[in-house]
């Protein structure tokens, strides 16, 4: 739990907090971002841990910020977990072909997030 | 039975035919007299009333 | 015996026959027909003797002894087969309503107009002849009978004799009129004429078997005693063997021939034997009967011949012998008898020939030549059918006057006989064509053409044409000479054919040419496909007997228009009559398609009004026709009717099918349009809907679990868990509010004061302002302007322009204008809506008024409508009948403007 860093990208500002009250709390360092564009400008700089990704994000959506991760060699560890509306199997399938860890449905359960959270970061 | 009838009236039609042409006809058509009539009326008219007599025949059969 | 008397006894005679006519008509009508028994119909038949076998055999027989005979062994020949050969005829005339022989041969012949009009033609010409022989004899027996101070003879056309004929010809024609023309029967059937006829025949034989016992029995002492004195002048001696010449052999055969083809095809035969038959079991009873008749009428023709030329002067007409040896001996009474017989045997012939004439002409002459001059205006046509009747009448009185004028120029010149054979070669032309078209279903319509054309050529350049010169009105030395000089145009010895006499020669020629033709050209040519239905049917008429005509070719019709046609041509009653026979066999819904049965029914009845011809183009100006190729035809022969029907609405059904499927793949598309656009808000709703129900869970759970949570933290996550339920409701209303604009189509109508619901917004408004520090203006100086939106409406429009505009307001210095103004043009107010704020994007300038569309700025965060304001507002106006329009750049900020009306 050393310092993970974590970047939260979602488009819905109260939903960034709640996640950010719910992570910060655990210990995790925390960034956020509001769109895919900017995540993918400051991912390099950054270099999270783990992603808490939203889908429905207005210009770059999720899986595209998913892909840009996984093509780029700098962030093999990094994690992803998809959080999002888009609840579809076909939608869960593309997150998962996108290199997701975890695909995960709004509403979420708070605990159900730590829980995955922790599991891949230790 | 219809055919054979039919057929029975083909044929007293052409002997009906061959009898009252000539060749055969030159043959009754002499100058002689016969029962007080010259011979080519009396063969003409009896000709003639054998059709009448066979034809009638012909329709009492088909009744 | 006075003329006046003669006169008289003539008149008389001809209302007798009136009666009997009239009697037999009115019993046919109440059910006890005298007619309609074979007995009647076989003495119907014996019309076949005519002044020519009354007066005419004894001059004969004075030329050719028993040569004479050859005129009746022919029909009797023919006795044995008789039935065979007139059943055939008359199931196929019954069948098809065939009224004539002229209808009989074009109908077989695919119903062949030309045809129809060619026999007509040839019929005209040979029976003119004819007629004329009766009225010369009548004419001449007239003469006979009545004494005369002035000895004028037949060919003086003095003026007092030209009365007499002329007198007996219009009476005749008269007579004929008022036997024939009374009303139109589809059957042309005549009860009262055949009463008439019969009755005449046994006056006929009565009369000629009186003059002849007189003769054998009174005059000489029996039969042998007349044949014994005749051996004792040469020219009486060669009368009791048959000349034996080439010639005479030849003309034997070919009297025979020519008398078996007249006793069936010569009109009024045709008339009596096939028309009027009502019974074909008749048929046989007078197979033996007819030919029973004519035997004993034919007997003392030959001791009548003899006992003339041996009794009376040198000068004697022997044609007249009948009459004249009687009244040698001064047997008035007999004399009498023998008059009427005479006169009754002229009256029937003229009476049946001119009325089947009549018909003929009507039906295939004139008809169809007026029907294709006619053909734009159908009314004159009905017109004419209407008048059907006047015009037989008019027919009647040309046919008349003709025979009068040949009587007068040529028949005059020649026995009886003569000019009776020329008749009988005329109508042996139709022979080929008609027999084959009775055995030969290859025989085809050009082939009938072809042979009939050539044969009545060659008839008319052998026998009419010489007469005429022979009588001396062109020039005699046609027959010396031949036509144009060629000696091989001899009309009496054509091609150079050597002893035949006239009449064997024409037959021979034109019975080459005719069969020759007729067999070459169907054998070479093809036939129409209407040809072949008709030659199957008449060539196998037994098959078709029981079962319904194949009609190839396709008819469509209504029923109802198919009635009317026979009621327009037939008078509603006898259409009725006919319409309720058809109901009773089949039942035909009023106003579909009519079925193949009823059409064929229809044409039925006309043909047996009009004739099959005139018939076929009555209903071709009503019915649509269309050929089928002949492979076709030859698949289908068997099924033909439900399979071209069923063809042709396939044919119609994919063309319907084609575009119904065209418009429903339209529809499909716009349906699925539908869907996406279903699907689409679904799932943006759903969505919308998701989001804040994410935060309120997740923010309750942390507010759940978190423990000693900070005061300040605590009020600000519940806050947000409030605004976010009331973000869902309020995305609810939306949602709900864009269903009832869309579903709802009348707009509850409303109206409401501009300035009060402004004033009311603006108020809600202020704090949201104040807390932005902007200026909220409102510039509108009239109170009375009315907008057609409901006060509810009114407020929601205004309430989400301002908000809008408040949100979008510059930052610092943030104006929200809301006006009223007005432009030159516009002669009602706008609203307008303004603020200083950046302006739309361009990229959203098109898209602002959709659903969930909201704009955003790359700075602030997702802003927390739900995209829908604008739709609303946009549908609200739109539904009051307004518009909304914005105008937005980036120096002067945003103005939307509303304007109704």
């Amino acid at each position: 739990m050393a310092n993970k860093k974590l970047l939260i990208v979602d488009d819905e500002p109260n939903i960034v907090l709640a996640l950010r009250i719910l992570l910060e709390d655990e210990g995790y360092e925390i960034s956020y971002c509001y769109d895919g564009a900017t995540a993918i400008e400051n991912i390099d700089s950054l270099k999270p841990d783990l992603v808490l990704l939203d889908v429905m994000m207005p210009g770059v959506d999720g899986f595209t910020v998913a892909k840009y991760i996984r093509n780029n060699v700098k962030f093999t560890h990094t994690n992803i977990i998809f959080l999002t509306a888009k609840g579809t199997k076909d939608d869960k399938m593309e997150g998962y072909n996108s290199g997701a860890e975890y695909y995960m449905v709004k509403p979420f359960d708070n605990d159900a997030v730590l829980d995955k959270v922790k599991e891949l970061l230790g | 039975m219809l055919q054979k009838r039919r057929e029975s009236r083909w044929a007293l039609f052409i002997i009906g035919l061959v009898l009252i042409n000539f060749p055969l006809l030159s043959v009754f058509n002499k100058n002689e007299f016969i029962f007080g009539v010259p011979l080519t009326y009396f063969y003409l008219f009896s000709l003639w009333m054998s059709m009448i007599i066979f034809t009638y025949i012909m329709t009492l059969k088909q009744k | 015996m006075g003329a006046g008397w003669v006169i008289l006894v003539s008149l008389l005679y001809l209302v007798l026959l009136f009666l009997i006519a009239l009697l037999g008509h009115r019993l046919a009508k109440a059910g006890k027909s005298i007619v309609n028994n074979p007995y009647v119909y076989a003495l119907s038949l014996t019309v076949y003797c005519t002044v020519w076998t009354f007066y005419g055999s004894v001059g004969r027989a004075t030329q050719t002894g028993l040569g004479f005979a050859a005129v009746y062994l022919g029909p009797a020949l023919l006795a044995p087969v008789w039935y065979m050969v007139m059943r055939k005829i008359i199931l196929i005339s019954k069948q098809l309503r065939i009224t004539s022989i002229a209808d009989f041969i074009s109908s077989r012949y695919g119903k062949s107009t030309f045809i129809g009009i060619l026999t007509t033609v040839i019929l005209i010409f040979g029976i003119i002849p004819y007629i004329s022989i009766q009225l010369k004899a009548i004419g001449i027996s007239f003469d006979l009978i009545t004494p005369s101070d002035i000895t004028d003879s037949f060919w003086d056309s003095s003026a007092f004799y030209r009365d007499k004929v002329n007198y007996f010809t219009i009476l005749l024609a008269l007579f004929t009129i008022l036997f024939g023309t009374r009303s139109l029967d589809p059957n042309e059937r005549h009860e009262g004429l055949i009463a008439a006829i019969a009755f005449e025949s046994i006056i006929k034989l009565i009369a000629f078997l009186s003059a002849g016992i007189f003769v054998v029995y009174f005059v000489f002492d029996g039969m042998t005693d007349v044949f014994t004195k005749a051996t004792s002048t040469e020219k009486t001696f060669k009368l009791l063997t048959l000349d034996t010449s080439e010639t005479a052999k030849t003309s034997w055969f070919w009297v025979l021939i020519l008398s078996a083809v007249s006793v069936m095809f010569l009109p009024r035969q045709f008339h009596v034997s096939v028309v009027e038959n009502t019974n074909i079991s008749y048929v046989r009873q007078a197979s033996w009967l007819f030919p029973l008749y004519l035997f004993l009428i034919c007997i003392f023709v030959l001791p009548i011949a003899i006992g003339g030329l041996l009794v009376l002067p040198e000068s004697s007409d022997p044609d007249m012998f009948v009459l004249s040896l009687p009244m040698h001996f001064g047997q008035g009474w007999l004399a009498v008898l023998v008059y009427i017989g005479g006169f009754s045997a002229a009256t029937s012939m003229v009476v049946v020939s001119v009325i089947s004439l009549s018909i003929v002409v009507s039906n295939n002459l004139l008809m169809p030549v007026l029907l294709k001059t006619r053909t734009a205006s159908l009314n004159g046509y009905t017109f004419l059918a209407q008048r059907l009747l006047s015009i037989r009448r008019v027919i009647i009185v040309v046919i008349m006057f003709l025979a009068f004028g040949f009587c007068k120029s040529v028949s005059s010149s020649f026995p009886l006989v003569s000019i009776g054979l020329i008749s009988f070669a005329a109508i042996l032309q139709l022979a080929p064509a008609l027999i084959g078209g009775l055995f030969w279903s290859r025989a085809n319509e050009k082939g009938a053409i072809s042979g009939l054309m050539a044969g009545f050529f060659i008839w008319f350049i052998c026998l009419p044409i010489p007469t005429l010169a022979e009588a001396g009105i062109i020039n005699q030395s046609l027959i010396t000479e031949g036509y144009f000089g060629i000696n091989a145009f001899k009309p009496y010895a054509l091609f150079g054919l050597e002893n035949v006499d006239s009449i064997s020669n024409a037959c021979i020629w034109s019975m080459i040419f005719n069969i020759g033709l007729f067999v070459i050209v169907s054998l070479v040519t093809t036939q129409e496909v209407d040809e072949l239905a008709q030659a199957d049917m008449y060539v196998n008429i037994e098959k078709y007997s029981t079962l319904p005509d194949i009609e190839v070719l396709k008819k469509e019709a209504s029923v109802q228009k198919l009635k009317q046609l026979l009621v327009r041509y037939l008078g509603a009653s006898k259409a009725r009559n006919h319409l309720q026979d058809f109901q009773g066999k089949l039942s035909s819904s009023q106003n579909d398609q009519a079925s193949q049965e009823f059409i064929q029914y229809i044409e039925k009845i006309l043909t047996g009004a009009f004739g099959a011809a005139s018939a076929k183009l009555l209903l071709s100006a009503d019915i649509r026709q269309e050929n089928i190729s002949l492979k076709q035809f030859n698949e289908i022969i068997n099924q033909t009717k439900e399979i071209l029907e069923y063809s042709h609405a396939l044919e119609e059904k994919t063309e319907e099918l084609t575009q119904t499927t065209n418009e429903l793949a339209a529809l499909n598309h716009r349906l699925k349009e539908l869907d996406v656009m279903k699907a689409e808000f679904i799932s943006t709703v759903t969505h919308e809907l998701r989001t804040p129900i994410t935060t309120i869970r997740s923010f309750s759970q942390i507010l759940k679990h978190k423990e000693n949570i900070d005061p300040k933290q605590k009020s600000e996550f519940l806050s947000i868990v409030l605004k976010e339920c009331d973000r869902i409701a309020r995305l609810i209303n939306q949602v709900l509010e864009v269903e009832k604009l869309e579903s709802v189509t009348l707009s509850d109508e409303g109206n409401s004061n501009f300035h009060n619901i402004a004033t009311l917004a603006l108020k809600r408004l202020q704090p949201i302002a104040d807390e932005k520090n902007a200026a909220l203006i409102y510039e509108n100086k009239d109170q009375d302007i009315n907008i057609p939106l409901s006060e509810d409406k009114l407020l929601q429009v205004l309430l989400n322009l301002l908000s809008n505009a408040l949100k979008f307001c510059n930052p610092e210095n943030g104006i929200v204008k809301l006006s009223i103004q007005y432009l030159d043009n516009i002669n009602h107010p706008l609203i307008c809506v303004y603020n200083n704020g950046q302006h739309i994007p361009d990229e959203f300038k098109n898209r602002i008024f959709e659903k969930f569309t909201q704009v955003k700025d790359g700075n602030l965060a997702k802003p927390d409508g739900s995209g829908l304001g604008l739709y609303i507002t946009k549908k609200i106006i739109e539904q009051g009948g307004g518009k909304i329009n914005f105008s937005s750049n980036a120096t002067q900020g945003t103005m939307f403007t509303i304007e109704f009306g």
